[in-house]
């Protein structure tokens, strides 16, 4: 089951299931290399030489929702690799972590079988991943409110704007 | 103080609205206790022993007089009629239905507050000098600098499911009340050599399990910098920081297994990569903020009133002033410690009369401010001395004219087994004990400052490694034992305690803490505190007094 997250909505796809995709050792050895691969959370990007030139999709896990690693991989390849590709969360993916997910530079959600069925479907998901609309902090998706504030002489319904909010 | 704007308010009102929809799909069933966890501790809720515990924000301490009518409210209405102030500088309400929750939420909301981020593996409240703005040894006011780390804080994507909580504290007075070096970055505003301001950046101190103290990784960061330098610091530790093992898995165990240089080689690699400007605010928005925290308007060339006179008709002003009240920078004025530590209520409790006693004191004397402290107690940051016998005289009543504060019934306890479900022992009770043993104000005060600190498990809470005297309770096949730590400090000379000899029983404790500061007054030397004592004498004539008979 997968999502996919495009012009802030979500739609169901069909894909290539994470636990298909070769991981991170495997498709290093591929001559020529493919354009998946998954990439476990104990792999620390920032000491690998690592060239994701030539990749269309990045798998990261959350074996268990709690251990937040992935995210930390996301924002690296997302700001520091300049990877524009679809970073796709698989593991523990559940709707109240997505939003942070998104924020981190996850494109899309492979869950696991039962998660979307009690958690309101497509709808509950997209309704988490609007629970904020204002960021304190820059993120990979979201603007920091510092920014927003500093636009001088903009009323409040113009900086509410400029944030994407109706007033 | 920070106030809300429209950005803010909406934040905060939109979390409320989030938590009250996962607290719904949590009673339909729709999410398992084991999902809900760290969604509800994220909001400062608990499940405790016999009730769910909801604990509340203050960041870095501070209040106005609306926020403490509005706990008071809370603690009347959802509550016992009381509250706890905790050694986050944050407050605590020990019964409310997890139901009621998203309405105190709610209730909160409208006095610009919040349970965001009071538990959870995330970054918690941040923490300061109960003194900022006031105390005259402070290079600068630290809390704009506190604000700007709440807000990067604040649900923050990348660091919202760290290995373990993260602690962080800020003080720019070479006298650490803050205790940053217990923390997990602790933050020391210092000048350097061109005269500027920035930030001695510690990392790795921390109490529980394993306390050590932390190390400094960076002697001068500037101020401009914060943000970044912090994100680094996150990163690695978010990277890195062990999952395997949840008593491994804070900073301290990280630092220390690497090496604090390895550590800060680390650092500062992601640091250099980093494109600052994305995460370091502009100077514009750094002048924001720090407005808000500008001076109030003091009053020049003031008379001290009956300030000296009443200290002569009234002996137990006088006491009080001698050890509750502090010098402030502004001529004329003082900071005011209100303990909440009499005999016979639990270190940090305050009923609801009380909280609202002090926000009219605080309206009418202090221009609308108090401070919470990493003690357990309260703060009136800013009153004329010429006020200060009339505000004696509105707190004695209210059991909160105790002059005690530093002295050894102003004890630091955890909740203990009296609430918390990870206790062995309770500590209330044994705090309570304590105070009443060294009742004797005459008695307290020939002891001198003496921090006593309970914690009634292995996970310290009541920060026993950093008490002169520390009092730690283990279970012992069902039986309640007490081990004894001395010569720790959370100050700026920082030191964890050393444990002396075996557990003792509830029926000895008492005796053997008696015994201690009979051996101390005994070999004191003129103005030696009794951590002076002991760092001069070492443990072993320490040991041997435990057990005078």
């Amino acid at each position: 089951m997968l999502l996919k997250l495009e012009n802030e909505t979500l739609a169901r796809v069909n894909a290539e299931a994470a636990q298909d995709i070769p991981d991170f050792g495997v498709w290093q050895a591929q001559e020529p290399r493919g354009t998946a691969v998954r990439i476990a959370n104990d792999i620390n990007l920032a000491a690998e030489e690592f060239d994701p030139s030539g990749l269309e999709l990045i798998v990261l896990d959350f074996p268990k929702y709690k251990d937040g690693r992935a995210y930390t991989q996301a924002r690296t390849l997302r700001e520091c690799y300049g990877f524009e590709g679809d970073i796709r969360a698989a593991g523990d993916v559940l709707r109240d972590q997505v939003l942070f997910m998104a924020r981190c530079g996850f494109t899309s959600f492979e869950l696991a079988d039962g998660v979307l069925e009690r958690s309101g479907g497509v709808e509950g998901f997209e309704k988490s991943l609007k629970d904020f609309d204002l960021f304190y902090q820059p993120g990979v998706k979201g603007t920091a409110l510092w920014r927003l504030r500093g636009l001088s002489g903009a009323t409040e319904k113009e900086r509410l704007a400029a944030a994407g909010i109706k007033g | 103080m920070y106030r809300y704007d429209e950005f803010d308010a909406k934040i905060v009102a939109d979390r409320v609205a989030q938590f009250r929809g996962q607290v719904a799909r949590r009673v339909e069933g729709d999410i398992t206790e084991d999902e809900f966890k760290p969604l509800r501790l994220m909001n400062g809720v608990y499940l405790q022993l016999h009730a769910y515990m909801l604990r509340i924000a203050i960041p870095y301490g501070t209040l106005n007089a609306a926020q403490l009518r509005k706990l008071a409210f809370i603690a009347r209405t959802y509550d016992k009629n009381f509250g706890h102030i905790t050694t986050r500088q944050n407050i605590q309400f020990n019964w409310p239905a997890l139901t009621d929750i998203p309405d105190i939420l709610d209730h909160l909301a409208e006095v610009e507050m919040h349970a965001i981020q009071t538990s959870g593996n995330c970054i918690r409240n941040v923490t300061s000098d109960q003194f900022a703005g006031a105390g005259a040894d402070e290079l600068e006011d630290p809390r704009p600098w506190c604000e700007i780390i709440r807000q990067w804080s604040t649900f923050h994507p990348e660091f919202s499911f760290l290995p373990r909580k993260f602690k962080i504290a800020v003080t720019a007075a070479p006298e650490d009340r803050a205790a940053v070096r217990v923390h997990d970055i602790g933050l020391h505003m210092k000048k350097n050599e061109a005269g500027e301001v920035g930030f001695e950046v510690l990392v790795g101190g921390g109490l529980g399990r394993t306390p050590y103290i932390g190390q400094v990784i960076r002697e001068f960061l500037p101020k401009d910098h914060l943000l970044s330098y912090l994100e680094a610091i996150l990163r690695v530790y978010n990277s890195l920081g062990r999952r395997d093992n949840i008593y491994k898995a804070r900073i301290k165990i990280l630092v220390n297994e690497l090496g604090a240089e390895a550590f800060r080689d680390m650092v500062e690699a992601e640091w250099a990569v980093m494109d600052k400007s994305r995460i370091d605010l502009p100077g514009d928005e750094i002048e924001r903020i720090h407005a808000y925290f500008a001076a109030p308007d003091f009053e020049d060339d003031l008379d001290t009133g009956d300030f000296d006179s009443a200290q002569k008709s009234d002996k137990g002003f006088a006491r009080w002033v001698r050890h509750n009240v502090r010098a402030h920078k502004q001529p004329g004025y003082a900071s005011v410690t209100i303990s909440l530590k009499p005999t016979s209520m639990a270190p940090g409790d305050i009923t609801s009369e009380q909280m609202e006693l002090i926000a009219d004191i605080a309206q009418t004397h202090c221009f609308d401010e108090v401070r919470t402290t990493h003690e357990q107690n309260l703060v009136l940051p800013h009153v004329k001395k010429a006020d200060l016998h009339a505000i004696y005289k509105k707190l004695a009543p209210y059991g909160l004219g105790s002059s005690n504060a530093g002295l050894v019934s102003d004890i630091i306890a955890c909740p203990g087994l009296d609430y918390c479900n990870l206790a062995n022992t309770r500590s209330i009770p044994l705090a309570q004990r304590i105070q009443k043993r060294f009742e004797d104000l005459d008695r307290q005060e020939n002891i001198g400052e003496l921090k006593i600190k309970i914690s009634g498990c292995i996970n310290a809470c009541g920060h026993h490694h950093v008490g002169h005297i520390g009092i730690l309770g283990v279970d012992k096949k069902g039986e309640e034992f007490y081990q004894v730590t001395l010569g720790g400090s959370a100050a700026e000379d920082a030191s964890i305690g050393e444990i002396v000899g075996r557990g003792l029983s509830t029926d000895e404790v008492v005796d053997a803490i008696e015994n201690l500061i009979s051996f101390y007054l005994g070999e004191r030397s003129d103005g030696e505190r009794f951590v002076d004592t002991y760092r001069r004498l070492g443990p072993d004539p320490f040991k041997e007094a435990l057990y005078v008979a």
